[in-house]
């Protein structure tokens, strides 16, 4: 099978992938027992009428068995139409806009930062192996691996902002400073320095872990050998020949860290109340806002599925060595 | 060759638990994480004979109490004993733990185990399905699935981690199956005409116990710090003495008491990684391929 079919195959499956994935969110939703509508009024607002909350079971489609309410979510999500929130009756989709694109600004840099610490520091250790430096790399990943990122956005707090007084904790922008376009951005940035800190951490001593042992074993096959053999210069041998190859599994997996750094954007965000889609979803969490939990967190999937697929597809087209 | 007597093969087992025993030591690393995990279980069990106060008693004329003789790690807000707090919040983690691993081993191996020894389409959609659950991120389903819930108990939420996290099991499960389906001794089982269930059950499964075990240690220390990460939201169980539910009390008071986030949180941390260790370490004693 050539490449092209491969890659159509690839894009046919997404939708079967697609649909599993979002009956997962779906059920998900509805592993807890009890009436969504009983949610939607807990404590003093509840009406009494039993006719009232009938009517309103019909309106949202509640009344219907859950699967026939499983195609009308998906098909309603497909066009854009993520229904209302219970809290403030805004539509969902609106929300979101409102916030997508400051979660995409901290996904985004955390997701570059991380890949420059860890290739840099993946390389070095690599090159440096059982010495100083390498165990000091590989316990220090470890430790930022292992690190409980809600802890660590909680001492970046304690050190950067309470004691030492140089960022903020809260917000992306300062309320109510009338700033010029650059003073704007410098704001933002300040806002987003210990956010982003925290959540690069952990991925970039993932990273570095993987782009060591990759790196270890390029360096020992053959061809590196070849390489320095012939006499090349030992960095010529280590960015050319070797790290184009080490970085193969950094490329498989970042689908899988899209997915991860996702994931702690929404601890993150709500710790330094970063107004992103993160914090949007814990806060709705809280409150049991059914309709802007699932439009949001499908649609974080949604993105983690498509970054999958475009992995997929770039490991095709760069290594010439899959078969398939 | 000789056939072997009892009492050789029981040597030979011997044998070979001294020379994981000797791997395992070997590196210092899994020894600290070794030790670190012991301590914590240690802690786990005697937490009602050991903490200096009663983590619930509420003491409104010691609150924030700074570190001390008194109260080693200080008090929080309503005067209560943090180091005694982080003792019985070492209950509440390993009883996530235990659970949750407890159930991914159950599903990973029914699923693996179906997967690995039936092969074909069986094995094609139920791959299928554990990769998609693979790529989503586990945090967030997690807090998808508790949000609906009315009461968030502790068992709640760890069969809920126990049925996202299974996938890894799952994998780990079938590539062992596929290993030693075709080894003689099974096809001798299905010869003398075992069925499939007793032939997974009591010949493969023992051979596949190793990657279990490694895999099922390093899934607790996640486990450990989603609990945490939920309590910590504002998602878990709020009758729970959590390391996270004591960290996000710290949070607001950073400022007048310190100690009430940061020594919880380093609780934790300590924990995680002594796991992290242990299951490093039994990754190269048990010469388990690393690919976990």
């Amino acid at each position: 099978m050539g490449l092209r079919s491969y890659i159509i195959r690839r894009l046919i499956m997404f939708f079967p992938i697609f649909l599993v994935s979002s009956a997962i969110v779906f059920s998900l939703m509805h592993l807890a027992p009890g009436d969504p509508v009983e949610l939607m009024f807990r404590g003093a607002g509840k009406p009494t009428n039993p006719q009232i909350i009938e009517e309103i079971r019909e309106r949202l489609g509640l009344d219907r068995p859950l699967h026939e309410q499983y195609f009308i979510w998906i098909i309603n999500f497909l066009k854009g139409d993520l229904g209302y929130s219970y809290l403030n009756n805004r539509p969902v989709s609106q929300l979101i806009i409102e916030r997508i694109w400051l979660t995409v600004e901290l996904v985004l840099l955390s997701e570059i930062l991380a890949l420059a610490i860890g290739i840099l520091l993946g390389v070095t250790a690599a090159i440096k192996k059982n010495t100083k430096i390498d165990a000091l790399l590989t316990t220090t990943s470890l430790f930022g691996y292992c690190m409980p990122s809600f802890w660590f956005g909680i001492m970046l707090i304690l050190i950067f902002a309470v004691k030492l007084r140089l960022f903020p904790t809260f917000g992306a922008v300062t309320p109510g400073a009338t700033l010029d376009f650059w003073g704007k951005i410098i704001d933002n940035l300040r806002h987003l320095f210990l956010p982003l800190m925290t959540l690069t951490i952990g991925m970039a001593a993932w990273y570095v872990r993987l782009v060591r042992s990759s790196m270890l074993d390029v360096l020992n096959m053959d061809y590196i050998k070849t390489a320095r053999a012939k006499g090349l210069k030992e960095k010529v041998v280590i960015y050319k020949h070797a790290l184009r190859n080490a970085l193969l599994p950094v490329v498989t997996s970042f689908g899988l860290s899209l997915g991860f750094v996702l994931g702690g954007a929404v601890v993150i965000e709500t710790i330094f109340s970063w107004p992103g889609l993160g914090w949007l979803i814990v806060k709705s969490a809280l409150a049991r806002d059914y309709p802007v939990i699932m439009g949001t967190s499908m649609l974080i999937v949604l993105s983690v599925l498509i970054a999958n697929l475009i992995t997929d597809i770039v490991i095709a087209l760069i290594d010439p060595r899959i078969k398939y | 060759m000789k056939p072997v007597k009892e009492h050789e093969y029981k040597e030979r087992r011997i044998g070979r638990i001294y020379a994981m025993w000797r791997r395992f030591k070997r590196n210092k690393a899994s020894i600290v994480g070794a030790i670190i995990t012991s301590i914590v279980v240690l802690i786990a069990i005697f937490a009602p004979l050991i903490s200096p106060y009663n983590p619930k008693t509420l003491n409104y004329e010691m609150s924030y109490h700074p570190p001390s003789k008194e109260f080693l790690l200080g008090t929080d807000s309503l005067g209560r004993d943090i180091l005694s707090c982080i003792f019985w919040g070492a209950r509440t983690s390993l009883f996530v733990a235990i659970i949750a691993v407890t159930i991914e081993i159950l599903i990973g191996i029914l699923i693996g185990g179906i997967s690995g020894y039936y092969g074909g389409i069986v094995d094609e959609i139920l791959m299928r399905f554990t990769d998609i659950i693979l790529t989503l991120p586990t945090i967030l389903l997690l807090i998808v699935a508790v949000s609906m819930f009315k009461v968030r108990s502790l068992i709640v939420i760890a069969t809920i981690m126990g049925i996202l996290g299974w996938p890894w099991m799952a994998r780990i499960v079938r590539s062992e199956v596929l290993s030693i389906r075709e080894q003689p001794y099974v096809e001798a089982a299905r010869a003398i005409g075992l069925n499939d269930l007793l032939i997974i059950l009591r010949h493969i499964l023992p051979n596949a116990m190793s990657p279990i075990i490694v895999l099922a240690t390093l899934d607790a220390a996640y486990y450990i710090l989603y609990e945490a990460t939920l309590s910590f939201l504002g998602l878990g169980d709020p009758t729970a003495i959590s390391w996270g539910i004591l960290v996000s009390r710290g949070q607001g008071v950073l400022q007048r008491a310190w100690w009430i986030a940061t020594f919880p949180g380093l609780a934790l941390f300590i924990t995680t990684l002594g796991l992290n260790l242990l299951g490093d370490g039994l990754r190269d004693a048990l010469d388990v391929r690393s690919r976990i």
